[in-house]
């Protein structure tokens, strides 16, 4: 199970830091943009607690922050050893009060208990813990198939270059990402043997991915438009990051 | 990860738009911005929030606060100070619906429409 930990001082000055650590959590969670977004905004909010109230006139400490996934749920535990401070026994705001009755207090705690599943606090010897837990869609990363195409993808070169990927095809694959920097060449047989795939991996709304074009084959794509038609990337993380960015898709 | 606040002052409003993350970090340099304003006696204020990326709870405090303080300085009943925002992205409209804070403000698409509100 992937999981990390990272111990700030407790002042406003380590929240870059943390928003940076709850990134590569969500990231790691292959969370869609939004599901990472509610969680770094609670993380956030819980931290920011934790360094205006429970250090409030004393004099700050650490934070440790740590997460886990598991079983389809991102969980942040947040350890400090300032004031013991139960959030629940923060008054919930009424966020349908009129402007004049509306105070601007408890809205962290009231958004941090919104955008996370559970929100639970302890306080022992060993300090105040603060547990967020977030389940997440699991992403269909998982399906994705990658392939390393090697040689010129010409008239001759291309039904055996492409092989492992129209077998793959035609047993069914919906994500392909096919790593084209061994490719140094391509002629219109190969990007009408690309097209084909395509096709076939549209009409079961899948996607493919092209990554790592060498210069002279990127000049044909563009060249001929197909640039538009495929969905190239600069590298496989590049290309991943994208698919993940689209969250629940699929 | 920082907030950049550019003022630009107008004859109906002072615009201040604000780039990059309100969070509790950088929420006090709104709100002082704010209240250097006030202590012109300008009271009315567009913030132009479409180039925010970030809005945490320190940040909503202060938009409330500044507008309670904003509205307190009247010309006539009718008229007065206020706080308007333009060109919420849809991050930090979603904050705003989770918090009841769109029906507290007067938002506008953008700048220009929420200057000529005034």
């Amino acid at each position: 199970m992937p999981s990390a930990s990272l111990t700030v001082p407790a002042q406003l000055d380590s929240l870059s830091e943390i928003c940076e650590f709850v990134n590569s959590a969500t990231r790691q969670a292959k969370m869609s943009e939004r599901e990472a977004w509610q969680v770094q905004l609670a993380v956030d909010e819980a931290a920011t607690n934790i360094i205006q109230h429970a250090y409030a006139d004393i004099t700050p400490d650490t934070l440790r922050i740590s997460w886990e996934i598991a079983a389809g749920e991102l969980i942040f535990v947040l350890v400090d050893h300032g004031k013991p401070f139960d959030p629940d026994t923060v008054p919930t705001p009424d966020i349908n009060s009129s402007f004049e009755d509306r105070q601007g207090g408890g809205l962290g705690i009231y958004m941090m208990k919104k955008l996370m599943d559970t929100v639970t606090y302890t306080f022992d010897a060993s300090g105040n813990t603060l547990t967020l837990r977030k389940r997440f869609a699991e992403a269909e990363v998982v399906d994705l198939q990658r392939f390393v195409i090697e040689g010129r993808l010409d008239a001759r070169g291309t039904l055996s270059a492409l092989t492992p990927v129209n077998s793959a095809v035609s047993a069914g694959a919906r994500m392909l990402l096919l790593d084209m920097q061994q490719v140094s060449f391509l002629s219109s047989s190969g990007l009408r043997a690309l097209l084909l795939v395509r096709r076939e991996i549209n009409e079961r709304h899948g996607v493919l991915m092209l990554v790592g074009l060498q210069p002279q084959v990127d000049e044909v794509f563009t060249m001929t438009g197909f640039a538009q038609i495929f969905e190239i990337y600069r590298t496989s993380n590049d290309a991943l990051v994208a698919l993940n960015a689209r969250g629940d898709q699929g | 990860m920082e907030m950049e606040i550019t003022h630009t002052r107008m004859n109906r409003a002072d615009l201040l738009t604000l780039k990059g993350r309100l969070d509790a970090m950088h929420a006090p340099a709104l709100k002082q911005k704010i209240e250097e304003i006030f202590g012109e006696g300008r009271y009315r204020i567009v913030l132009d929030m479409s180039e925010l990326e970030y809005v945490a709870s320190p940040g909503l405090r202060v938009l409330i606060e500044a507008r309670k303080k904003a509205r307190d300085w009247k010309i006539t009943d009718l008229e007065g100070g206020d706080i308007r925002l333009a060109g919420l992205s849809s991050r930090i409209r979603e904050v705003f619906d989770l918090t009841g804070f769109t029906s507290l403000f007067d938002i506008y698409t953008n700048a220009t429409e929420a200057v000529g509100s005034f």
